[in-house]
């Protein structure tokens, strides 16, 4: 079967056009928070450089995101813990096996975890269909293995890679959205080869610290400006149009754990909760949402758009 | 002594091509002002960009080296299997255009929306959609990625050029007589082939600040200049400019050329926003703002980049 392109995945219709998404409640910007919990091996598989500076084991690119697990996560959480933010953690899932104390700190705060592969330094590029049917199926084992049998629903791509397969693997394993598309404000259905439900989830390169702060060189000030400045406007725009939306903000404990970062971080976490109009969430609860209530006239109705039926 | 009588002290290697072809040169303070109706001093025009970004790129066409776009800083092309900037370009089209069309018409300013023949092809009525709204419909070549470059032929090249303005006017209904080709590629033969075809203006070349005519084979083209810095995407993702510095360096741009027209003669504007870019929720305001001071201010025309053109005579 001729693979399904990334650009057919896209089912287009403008958003000025479509039915009206609504969240519970009324509220009408849904924000999930993403802390990215990244392992990264010592020596990657192949044994090349994370990033071209020096030769395989780079201690200084290890050790910086070594010190945002042993130190930057846990100063995250006492921000997350006194906002009380929900939380998706994109997750390297080598730690569910092999640091059960953020485990357990994330699932006692009840958190989702979305798959981000099992390390950063393993992408799924050019896996064979046979290789990524068991990434997905260790996958699920070791969330349920270790991670109150909870099955995972979301995937962002370790380093943001995928193969013409990933889509519909996913739903094969029971996965519902994929992150790794940021095309939209809302969720919006992706096409698969078996027909089944699978959502985009509007994950973000802009809110996000890694390009913004650690790639870019902007400020944790420009950080929190950015954040402000992209969900004032969504809350506007609902408002004038009727569509609810969605953003994410994106951290990784070795940025935004930094001691330096974290005053910016509680800033952000504070707007977060000054607007009740705001629904502050995670992933697999807008994915359900949408696909509960909107996919089906959502996809009804971009197939019309496009002249074309069901 | 004319500048062709001297004697070159300079010998060009054989291969160098010293000079753009058919552009005068002309400066600033040695050729007549250029003057706008109603003694205003200064024109804006507004060129929207709604491109699709093609991930699968057909054998022997031309892409860009570096692009703007997707995870982080990295220009490079991305690995097949990543669709951060496949998905980015594309919330031009699902969110972004239509969020800059709304704040210009709110704010009065005229629209040009430059389309391509891959978007227009594959999503027949977003043509059509966004030429309901749009002042003027402008030509963008084939795809965000797949663009015009040297290694072509002039008759590829022209075929390219045919093509896309045919799949754009029978998409829109629109007649189209303004070019922007996707990341400004060209070659030399370019403004003869655009002028060749029936094109009146094009709006690749940062080149000046009123609009210019164009001499030799593209004789009567007009380049409608949308100067690099005052464009979206140079100035926020290859300069790396902060929104709050963009929009201040747009402000003294404004300032400036107002202030320079008393000098030598009526400046234009070509501001070039991407649905990817500006139309983005945190970058909106920019142009909301922006855009309503200009509405404001007594000494500035607000045209389509076609009436520039236009006013060029």
């Amino acid at each position: 079967m001729t693979p399904i392109t990334n650009n057919d995945r896209l089912v287009f219709e403008p958003i000025t056009s479509r039915p009206r998404v609504t969240w519970p409640g009324g509220r009408t910007v849904a924000v999930w928070h993403a802390p990215n919990v990244e392992h990264y091996d010592f020596v990657p598989p192949g044994g090349g450089s994370p990033q071209g500076r020096v030769s395989s084991p780079d201690v200084q690119h290890y050790m910086h995101r070594a010190a945002g697990n042993r130190t930057g996560f846990w100063r995250m959480l006492r921000a997350v813990d006194r906002f009380e933010i929900p939380s998706t953690v994109s997750l390297s899932l080598a730690v569910l096996e092999e640091m059960p104390e953020i485990r357990d700190a994330m699932l006692e705060r009840d958190w989702e975890v979305m798959s981000h592969g099992i390390s950063n330094l393993r992408p799924l590029y050019g896996l064979s269909e046979e290789d990524e049917d068991e990434f997905f199926a260790v996958s699920q084992r070791l969330a349920r293995t270790y991670y109150d049998d909870r099955p995972i629903k979301g995937l962002l791509g370790p380093k943001i890679s995928g193969t013409d397969n990933t889509c519909d693997l996913m739903v094969e394993h029971g996965m519902s959205y994929h992150a790794d598309w940021i095309h939209d404000e809302q969720p919006r259905p992706l096409r698969t080869r078996s027909g089944g439900r699978l959502v985009s989830m509007p994950y973000s390169y802009m809110l996000n610290d890694v390009p913004l702060l650690h790639a870019k060189h902007y400020s944790g000030e420009y950080f929190v400006a950015m954040v402000k400045a992209q969900i004032d406007r969504l809350l506007t725009d609902a408002e004038r149009d009727g569509q609810a939306r969605v953003a994410c903000v994106a951290t990784h404990p070795f940025v935004m754990g930094q001691p330096g970062m974290q005053l910016h971080l509680e800033a952000v976490f504070e707007y977060l909760r000054s607007d009740d109009r705001i629904w502050v969430t995670r992933a697999g609860d807008i994915a359900d949402h949408y696909l509960d209530h909107h996919y089906d006239t959502q996809l009804d109705s971009a197939l019309a758009w496009n002249g074309a039926t069901a | 002594m004319e500048r062709s009588d001297r004697v070159k002290i300079i010998h060009n290697p054989a291969d160098a091509t010293v000079f753009a072809p058919d552009l005068d040169l002309a400066y600033d303070g040695h050729r007549e002002p250029w003057q706008l109706p109603n003694g205003k001093k200064l024109a804006v025009s507004l060129l929207l960009h709604a491109p699709r970004y093609q991930d699968d790129v057909p054998s022997g066409a031309i892409k860009p080296l570096a692009m703007q776009g997707g995870v982080g800083r990295d220009t490079s092309e991305p690995r097949h299997g990543q669709v951060a900037r496949l998905s980015q370009w594309d919330f031009g089209l699902t969110v972004g255009i239509w969020r800059l069309l709304d704040i210009a018409r709110d704010a009065g300013m005229p629209t040009a929306v430059a389309l391509d023949a891959e978007g227009v092809e594959a999503m027949p009525r977003l043509a059509a959609d966004i030429a309901d709204r749009a002042d003027e419909i402008v030509v963008r070549g084939r795809a965000a990625n797949i663009i015009i470059g040297t290694g072509m032929s002039a008759e590829e090249e022209r075929e390219y050029i045919v093509r896309a303005r045919h799949a754009v006017e029978s998409a829109s209904g629109r007649a189209c007589v303004g070019w922007f080709g996707p990341e400004r590629g060209q070659t030399a033969a370019t403004p003869a082939l655009l002028r060749e075809t029936g094109f009146r203006w094009f709006g690749d070349w940062p080149v000046d600040e009123r609009p210019v005519i164009l001499d030799g084979a593209a004789s009567g083209l007009v380049a409608v200049s949308h100067q690099l810095e005052a464009e979206d995407m140079f100035s926020l993702y290859t300069r790396g400019l902060s929104f709050l510095e963009y929009e201040r360096l747009l402000d003294d741009t404004v300032a400036q050329l107002l202030a320079d027209a008393e000098l030598v003669g009526a400046r234009h504007l070509g501001l070039s926003w991407f649905g990817w870019v500006l139309g983005q929720a945190a970058f909106a305001g920019v142009a909301e703002r922006f855009l309503r001071r200009l509405a404001a201010h007594p000494d500035i025309l607000l045209a389509t980049p076609g009436d520039i053109a236009l006013l060029s005579r």
